[in-house]
């Protein structure tokens, strides 16, 4: 505990030897302002998971959700709509859902879904291109177009590839059927907290240092480029792991890109970054992740350019 | 010991979390991070936090199972992560960032296109006071109809100061949409006035320099007829 703790002062003395004191102060605010920024939503995410676990039954949730796995993948995407939140909340309320046994490409959809298609974020999406409905109603067909096909890409993979790996879902506790409700619900709320937020703060370590050291003017410069443009805003969104509800207002002061690259970078922002992956891999182990993350990057910005060549 | 984090440890660290939370938001500090209306949910999920922790403490439920979960060798990073909290704990209670300032308004000044980011409230001014507006509505107004709304009135603006190279000064305002992580800065410059010191924030009373600031990424000047040094406002963002 102690070697840990002292291994991390040198850590920080790299970190502002190599910024000087006004970035290292600007790190430090970013960071911060992450973390203080999702603590509620994620506070938000594990509540809505302890629900889950203490009160939806895998009855209940079989019988909601239509049988077969394919139909239920763009039902669970739909579903998205009804949680308001952006995606740090969602990452937890996924794995309770997988552990009271919904299918995981299922749940794999809804936490795709749902930071990028939620009311709140559609109209702050609105609100950053000053009312323009085509760029709003390509971020959801798009959002919504890559959580389905990944979706079912994870059905279709489970029973044929055997090299896929699905998320590890681990049973983090007993349910212990002879405890009420509310315990149930506490003890899960216990078990998910730390471990989502603690993967959240290496995301936040990560993002707030790319906003420090990579100015926008510096990503502007390939704007020009219309294949460079959109691959620079795919790994921009990724790296600067902004939260659904602001990013809309980062992508429309990206002015000199085309919608299309703006468009991308609302689509996998949401769906995949680098908090996320962190999350993630936390949340449903390391090899998944591995194929995960690269696999939503790739088809979110598939997804996004034949949305964008349609509706832009 | 190394990789496990003992039950006890994790409901300190969970506690501290939610004790930083409940801070950030009852004391002002939560202006310089997030938006005004985070402020209760902040304090809400930060209470909740340290109920729990406490409530995890006292009935030692989950710790059982914890232990088993270290016997198994099982994930050795989750069972780390808890330990990554202790930075933001740290830099809230120790380090406490101020809010963003001179360093992301000398980086993006103006990059914005106000028209895009501020819905613009371009309705007409009063030219018979004085008109107090954001710095991003200003900036704003001199882009989106070249100024026409500006012209003839008599505004006050409130930002820090920053200087350039051969005399100039600014004055500038951060807005944000989520948190600092999404500042994006807007600036004015100040002319016919000494330049105070550098991030020092003002009050500046004067009018629009006909002509400047009138393409997106340029910056309007302002002729002061008056500038007064203020203490830091309370919401350092507009």
């Amino acid at each position: 505990m102690l070697a840990l703790l002292l291994s991390a002062f040198p850590l920080l003395w790299v970190f502002s030897a190599a910024l000087d004191a006004e970035r290292f102060q600007a790190w430090a605010t970013i960071f911060f302002a992450i973390v203080v920024q999702s603590i509620p939503f994620l506070v938000l995410g594990v509540a809505l998971s302890g629900v889950i676990s203490a009160v939806l039954s895998e009855r209940l949730i079989a019988r909601l959700m239509p049988r077969r796995t394919a139909v239920a993948v763009p039902v669970a995407g739909l579903a998205g709509i009804a949680l308001p939140a952006c995606e740090c909340a969602v990452v937890p309320v996924a794995n309770s859902l997988t552990r009271r046994g919904l299918p995981s490409a299922v749940a794999l959809t809804f936490m795709l879904a749902a930071p990028a298609i939620n009311p709140a974020v559609l109209v702050s999406t609105a609100v950053a291109f000053s009312g323009r409905v085509d760029m709003v109603a390509a971020r959801f067909c798009a959002s919504l177009l890559a959580a389905v096909v990944i979706g079912w890409i994870y059905v279709w993979a489970a029973a044929r590839l055997p090299r896929v790996r699905l998320p590890d879902i681990k049973q983090r506790f007993d349910p212990h059927p002879e405890h009420g409700a509310l315990t149930r619900f506490l003890t899960a709320a216990w078990h998910d907290f730390l471990p989502a937020a603690g993967f959240l703060v290496l995301g936040a370590i990560v993002a707030a240092a790319v906003n420090v050291l990579v100015p926008l003017k510096y990503v502007e410069l390939v704007a020009g480029h219309p294949v460079l443009a959109i691959l620079t805003l795919a790994a921009f969104a990724f790296v600067i792991a902004l939260c659904s509800e602001a990013d809309a207002f980062v992508a429309a002061s990206l002015t000199a890109f085309s919608d299309t690259a703006k468009l991308v970078f609302l689509v996998v922002g949401p769906a995949m970054d680098i908090k996320l992956a962190a999350m993630e891999a936390g949340q449903f182990g390391a090899r998944f992740a591995r194929q995960f993350v690269p696999l939503v990057l790739v088809i979110a910005t598939l997804s996004a350019c034949a949305i964008g060549w349609v509706l832009l | 010991m190394g990789a496990a984090v003992s039950h006890t440890a994790r409901a300190l660290i969970m506690a501290a979390i939610g004790s930083l939370a409940v801070r950030v938001g009852v004391t002002d500090e939560y202006t310089n991070f997030v938006n005004e209306w985070m402020r209760w949910p902040l304090v809400v999920s930060g209470v909740s936090l340290v109920a729990l922790a406490l409530w995890v403490t006292l009935s030692r439920a989950g710790a059982v199972h914890a232990d088993q979960h270290d016997e198994h060798g099982h994930d050795r990073a989750s069972a780390l992560a808890p330990w990554l909290l202790v930075l933001p704990v740290v830099v809230g209670f120790v380090i406490q960032p101020p809010a963003l300032g001179a360093f992301v308004a000398d980086r993006n000044a103006n990059a914005t296109t106000g028209s895009d980011y501020v819905t613009p409230a371009l309705e007409p001014l009063d030219l018979d006071t004085v008109n107090a507006m954001p710095v991003s509505n200003f900036v704003v107004r001199a882009t989106y109809d070249e100024g026409e709304s500006l012209a003839g009135a008599t505004v006050r603006l409130t930002g820090f100061v920053t200087t350039g190279d051969d005399g100039t000064w600014y004055v500038n305002r951060l807005t944000i949409a989520c948190c600092a992580a999404d500042a994006a800065a807007f600036r004015v410059e100040v002319a016919g006035a000494e330049a105070p010191l550098a991030e020092q924030w003002v009050e500046v009373v004067g009018s629009w320099v006909s002509g400047t600031g009138t393409r997106a990424g340029e910056t309007p000047v302002l002729v002061a007829d008056d500038v007064t040094s203020i203490d830091v406002p309370r919401r350092p963002y507009e």
